[in-house]
C-alpha cells in the first residue's frame, strides 16, 4: 500500500492547486463588479477567466473528491455487503469507468493539440484568448483523475485478493 | 435504434443500486450505449460535454456559494447564527427547520442553479439541527425541499431556458412562478410547524436552564452580534442583484468575499480554517460538477440514440388530445426528472408540449408553471433524486440514505398540493405577470 | 446500361441535425423547415431529425458536432466559429456587410455561396449549403436614447462576436455575460443596452417591457445567413440527384426565411410601436457612417492575419462596389402608400 500512498501525492498536489484558484476566482469577479459599477469600466477578461477558474477547480478537484470519498453513492445495498463482495462490485464498476476516463483523457489531449495547431481562440468574448492552455488543464485534470481511479482499483483488488479491506 | 435508448434507464438503475457512485454510473452507461450507437465517435460527444460543463460561466456560482457556506460553517459563524435563531424560536415547534426554510427561500432568490441553495444552507443549518437533536428525517426533508426552491423562485436558469422555447417573455415567467414558489415555501413551513407540534420528538425542546433566564436586553445583544452580520451578508448578496450591481453569478462572488470579511470582523479568521473551507469547497464542487457532467453525457447519448424521437412517437401514437395528452406529457416530465438534467428535459419536452397546449386553448404560461412545479418535484423524488445526492455530499454520515428517502416524502406531498392549487386556481400563476407586465 | 454508382438511388437514411437553437423562428422556419423540405423533395430518402441546442454537442459548436459524425447534419450561424476562423463573420453577416436583398444577390448570382462552400470544405472539412437568410436586427434595447456616437460612448452594452470588438473601437464598454443572464441584467440595469435579434424575436422575449428605448437600424447586423452543413462521409453516401435536391431545399429555405422573418418582423415592429411607454429612436446618419468605417478598419486588420478572411472580405467588398447603382433605378422598400 505504501507505493499507492506515494502515488496519491499527485492527487494532493492537484487539490492544492485547485484550492489556490478559489481565491482569485472570488477576487476577479468582485473586481469586475466594482470596476463596472463604480468606474463604468467593465474588464475584458473577468468573464473568460471566471469560467476558466471554475473549470480548473472542477478538474483539479475530481481526483481529490474520489480520494476522500466525496462522490455520492446510493449505498442501501452496497453498505450491507461483506467487504470482499463490496470490493468485487467496485472492481466491476471500475472496469466500465476506467476505460471511460482513459478514453476521455486521450481524446481531450487530441482536442488540445487541435486547438494548439489551429491557434484556436475561445470565441467567447472580444478578448478571445488562445484556448489550448485551458484545454491542457482539462487533460491534466482527467489524467490525474485516471491515476486516482487506477489507485482505487488496485486498493479494491488488494481487498479482494488479500482480503485486506482497510483501504476501501 | 429507438429501443436501445430506453434500455439506458434500467442499466443506470443497476449501476446505481450496486453502489457505484452516481456520476460514475451515469458516465459508464453513457459510454456503453454511446459506443453501441456511434462507435469511435462517441468520445467526441463526451469531449463536447466536458467542454460545455467546464466552460459554463454560470456554474461558477457553485464553488462560490459552497465556499461561502463552508467558511461560515468552519468559522463557527453559522453555529452562532443558528444559536441566535434558536434563542428566539425555541418555543416555536421546529424553529431551526423554519429558520432553514426561510434562509433557503432567501437564497433561492439569489441563485438560479440547482444544488447551490441546498449546499450552502445545508452546510449552515445541518450542524445546528444535529446539535439540538432534530429528527434526521426532518433535517433531510427540510434541506432537500428548501434547496429545491432554487429552481422555482426567480432567478432560475431553468426558467430562462424554458421561456424562449415556450415563446413566453422571461419576465412574465419569472413573475408567474413567484407565488407558486412562495406558496410552496409557506406549505413547507406549515408542515414543519404542524408535524413538530403533533410529534415534539421531531424537534426536541431543550429543558429550561438558568441560561434561558437571560434578560430580553441580553437576548437582543446576542442576536445583534450573532445574527445581524450574516443576515446582512445574505441580503447584501441579494441586494447587489436587485440594485443591478451584479449578475447572480457575480453576486455569489460578492457573498464569498463578504464571508471572508465577516470572518475578520468576528476575529475568527485563520489559515487552517480557510484551508479546511477551501478543501471542502474543492471536493463538493468537483462532486456536483461531475454529476452535472455525467448527467449531460447520459442525456446526450439518450437523445442521440433515438430517445427524443421515441418520446415524440409515443406522444403521437397514443393520439391523445386535450388534458389526457397534457397529463401524459407532465407525467413523462416527472419520469424524465428522475435522471435527466432539468435543462435538457425542458429542451425536449417543451417544444412538443407547447403547440399542443396552444391547440387546446390552454395558457402556455400557466402550463409552463405547472411544468416547472413537476420538474422540481421529480428533482426531489426518490430513488433518483438529485436533491438527495447533493445532501449526501454535505451531511454527516450518521444521516443515512433511508433518513433522506423517508424525510422528503411529506415535502413531496406539499409540492403536489402546490401543483393542485396552481391547477385549480390558474390565477396563482397568471395574476402577477398581468399586474407587472400587462397582457 | 449500368449506371455510375453516384447516380443510383440513395439508400434511405435517417440523420440527426445539431442546431444552436433552443427554440424560436430560427429553429422552426429555419432548421425544421429545411429538414421538412429535404424529406419532401427526396421523397423520404433523406429523413432529418432536428435536435435543439446542446442536446447532441455544444450549442455553439455545431461544426465540431458534424465533423465528428455525432450529427450527420448541422444548422449553424457561421460566425459562431469566430474563435476558430473569423472568415465565418463575412458569410454569417456583420456590421460592414449586406442587407437581406443584397445577400441573396451576392450568394446566388455573384459567387458568394460557392466561395462559402469552398472555405468550409478547405478549412472545416464539411459540405455546406446556405439555407437561411437573417433579418436586420434591432440595434439595441436600451435604458437611454442613442442617436450619436457621443451618446454611445461609455455605455455598458451586452453584445457578442465581431461587433463586441468593433463597438469597443467606437467607445462603448462591452460587457460579456452568459445568454441566460441577459434579460435579468437588462432589467436590473447591470447593462445600459443589449442587442438580441429582430423585432419579431425581441417582441416575444419581452425586452420592451423592461427597457424604454428601442434603437434602430441594426447596423451591427444588417442581415446574414445560416448554413446547413453535412458530415463529408455522410454526404458521400448520397446520390447526385439527392445532393442536387438538398441544394434546392437550401435555396428554398433561404427564400422562405427571407419572406417569413420579414413578415414576423413587420408584425413585431407594429406591436412594439403600439406599446405605451416604448420609444423608438433612430441612429444619426453620422453614427451609421462611423460604424461602417470602424467595421471596415476592423476587417482590414483581420485580412492581414487570415488569407481566407481577406479573400471573402474582398469578394464581398467588390460586390458592394458593383451594386452601388442598384438604388438609382429601384424604388425603396415600402414606398407606395
Ligand atoms: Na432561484
Ligand atoms: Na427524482
Amino acid at each position: 500500500m505504501h507505493f499507492l500512498r506515494k502515488l496519491e501525492v499527485v492527487t494532493d498536489i492537484a487539490a492544492f492547486i485547485g484550492i489556490l484558484i478559489v481565491v482569485p476566482l472570488i477576487l476577479s469577479m468582485v473586481y469586475e463588479v466594482l470596476s463596472r459599477y463604480l468606474l463604468a469600466a467593465p474588464t475584458f477578461w473577468a468573464y473568460e477567466l471566471g469560467y476558466m477558474m471554475m473549470g480548473a477547480i472542477f478538474m483539479f478537484g475530481m481526483a481529490y473528491a474520489l480520494k476522500v470519498r466525496q462522490h455520492v453513492t446510493v449505498d442501501v445495498l452496497h453498505g450491507a455487503l461483506p467487504p470482499r463482495l463490496k470490493a468485487a462490485v467496485n472492481i466491476v464498476g471500475y472496469c466500465f469507468f476506467i476505460p471511460c476516463v482513459a478514453w476521455l483523457t486521450y481524446a481531450l489531449w487530441g482536442y488540445m493539440v487541435r486547438a494548439y495547431v489551429g491557434a484556436e481562440g475561445s470565441g467567447q468574448s472580444a478578448w478571445n484568448p488562445q484556448i489550448w492552455p485551458y484545454r491542457a488543464i482539462l487533460v491534466i485534470g482527467f489524467a490525474i483523475f485516471l491515476l486516482q481511479t487506477l489507485i482505487e482499483f488496485t486498493k479494491n483488488w488488494i481487498a479482494l485478493i488479500a482480503n485486506d479491506a482497510t483501504d476501501i | 435504434m429507438t429501443g436501445l435508448a430506453l434500455w439506458m434507464f434500467p442499466a443506470l438503475l443497476v449501476f446505481v443500486a450496486l453502489g457505484i457512485p452516481i456520476a460514475f454510473s451515469l458516465m459508464s452507461v453513457a459510454l456503453i450505449f454511446g459506443v453501441l450507437r456511434f462507435g469511435d465517435a462517441a468520445v467526441a460527444q463526451f469531449v463536447s460535454k466536458v467542454d460545455d460543463v467546464s466552460t459554463n460561466y454560470i456554474l461558477g456560482a457553485i464553488p462560490l456559494f459552497v465556499f461561502m457556506g463552508a467558511l461560515l460553517e468552519r468559522s463557527g459563524i453559522a453555529s452562532r447564527l443558528f444559536d441566535a435563531i434558536y434563542l428566539w424560536t425555541k418555543r416555536l415547534p421546529g424553529g431551526l427547520a423554519i429558520g432553514a426554510v426561510i434562509m433557503c427561500t432567501v437564497f433561492a432568490a439569489a441563485t438560479g442553479i440547482t444544488g447551490a441553495t441546498e449546499t450552502v444552507v445545508g452546510m449552515l443549518a445541518i450542524p445546528a439541527m444535529m446539535k439540538y437533536a432534530y429528527d434526521k428525517r426532518l433535517i433531510s426533508g427540510t434541506i432537500c425541499a428548501g434547496g429545491s426552491l432554487g429552481t422555482i423562485i426567480p432567478p432560475s436558469i431553468t426558467v430562462v431556458v424554458l421561456a424562449p422555447v415556450a415563446d413566453i417573455p422571461v419576465g412574465d415567467l419569472f413573475a408567474g412562478i413567484m407565488f407558486p414558489g412562495l406558496i410552496m415555501s409557506g406549505l413547507f413551513l406549515a408542515y414543519i410547524v404542524g408535524a413538530c407540534t403533533l410529534n415534539p420528538s421531531l424537534a426536541p425542546r431543550q429543558p429550561e436552564t438558568a441560561e434561558d433566564a437571560i434578560s430580553f436586553g441580553e437576548k437582543l445583544r446576542i442576536t445583534a452580534i450573532a445574527m445581524l452580520p450574516p443576515v446582512f451578508l445574505i441580503f447584501a448578496v441579494l441586494g447587489t442583484i436587485l440594485l443591478g450591481w451584479a449578475t447572480p453569478t457575480e453576486a455569489a462572488a460578492t457573498g464569498a468575499f463578504g464571508s471572508i470579511l465577516l470572518c475578520f470582523i468576528y476575529r475568527q479568521f485563520n489559515l487552517s480554517m480557510l484551508k479546511e473551507a477551501l478543501y471542502r469547497t474543492l471536493s463538493i464542487t468537483a462532486m456536483i460538477l461531475l454529476i452535472v457532467l455525467g448527467g449531460s453525457m447520459f442525456a446526450g447519448v439518450f437523445y442521440a440514440s433515438g430517445g427524443m424521437v421515441a418520446i415524440q412517437k409515443l406522444l403521437a401514437e397514443y393520439g391523445l388530445a386535450g388534458w389526457p395528452a397534457i397529463g401524459l406529457i407532465l407525467f413523462l416530465t416527472f419520469l424524465a426528472g428522475f435522471v435527466l438534467e432539468l435543462i435538457s428535459i425542458v429542451l425536449i419536452v417543451i417544444p412538443i408540449a407547447i403547440p399542443l397546449v396552444k391547440l387546446y386553448g390552454i395558457d402556455p404560461l400557466w402550463f409552463s408553471v405547472l411544468f416547472l412545479v413537476i420538474l422540481q418535484t421529480s428533482y426531489l423524488t426518490p430513488p433518483m433524486a438529485p436533491a438527495i445526492f447533493y445532501l449526501r455530499a454535505i451531511a454527516p454520515s450518521s444521516i443515512t440514505l433511508m433518513h433522506m428517502y423517508k424525510g422528503v416524502i411529506p415535502f413531496i406531498v406539499m409540492q403536489i398540493i402546490t401543483l393542485g392549487l396552481v391547477f385549480a386556481f390558474p390565477d396563482i400563476a397568471t395574476w402577477l405577470p398581468r399586474q407587472i407586465y400587462g397582457q | 446500361a449500368v449506371q455510375p454508382a453516384a447516380a443510383q438511388a440513395t439508400k434511405p437514411v435517417e440523420w440527426s441535425m445539431a442546431t444552436p437553437w433552443a427554440g424560436g423562428h430560427w429553429l422552426d422556419i429555419g432548421a425544421k423547415r429545411f429538414a421538412e423540405l429535404v424529406g419532401q423533395m427526396t421523397e423520404g430518402r433523406v429523413k432529418i431529425n432536428v435536435f435543439p441546442a446542446g442536446t447532441l454537442g455544444s450549442a455553439l459548436k455545431v461544426t465540431e458536432t458534424v465533423q465528428s459524425g455525432i450529427a450527420e447534419v448541422g444548422h449553424n450561424w457561421p460566425a459562431y466559429d469566430w474563435g476558430i476562423d473569423r472568415t465565418g463573420v463575412i458569410f454569417g453577416g456583420w456590421s460592414g456587410g449586406l442587407t437581406p436583398e443584397e445577400y441573396m444577390l451576392w450568394l446566388y448570382n455573384y459567387g458568394g455561396a460557392d466561395l462559402w462552400k469552398q472555405w468550409r470544405q478547405e478549412v472545416s472539412g464539411v459540405v455546406v449549403v446556405p439555407c437561411g437568410l437573417l433579418e436586420t436586427e434591432i440595434f439595441m434595447h436600451a435604458h437611454k436614447p442613442v442617436r450619436t456616437l457621443e451618446d454611445y460612448k461609455g455605455m455598458k452594452v451586452r453584445t457578442s462576436g465581431a461587433w463586441a470588438e468593433i463597438a469597443t473601437d467606437l467607445g462603448a464598454s462591452t460587457v460579456v455575460m452568459a445568454g441566460s443572464e441577459v434579460f435579468p441584467a437588462l432589467e436590473r440595469k447591470v447593462v445600459d443596452g443589449i442587442e438580441w435579434g429582430g423585432p419579431g424575436i425581441n417582441m416575444s422575449a419581452g425586452f420592451h417591457k423592461i427597457a424604454k428605448y428601442i434603437i434602430t437600424p441594426g447596423i451591427h447586423q444588417p442581415s446574414g445567413a445560416h448554413e446547413c452543413m453535412f458530415n463529408k462521409d455522410a454526404w458521400a453516401k448520397l446520390s447526385d440527384k439527392d445532393k442536387g435536391l438538398i441544394e434546392l431545399a437550401g435555396k428554398l429555405t433561404t427564400y422562405e426565411t427571407f419572406i417569413g422573418y420579414a413578415k414576423e418582423d413587420l408584425a413585431g415592429y407594429a406591436f412594439l410601436k403600439s406599446q405605451p411607454g416604448v420609444e423608438f429612436v433612430e441612429l444619426d446618419e453620422s453614427f451609421i457612417e462611423a460604424a461602417r468605417k470602424a467595421s471596415f478598419a476592423w476587417a482590414d486588420k483581420q485580412s492581414g492575419a487570415n488569407a481566407w478572411f481577406k479573400k471573402a472580405y474582398e469578394h464581398q467588398r467588390a460586390f458592394q462596389a458593383s451594386i452601388k447603382d442598384w438604388s438609382k433605378f429601384r424604388l425603396p422598400i415600402g414606398a407606395a402608400q
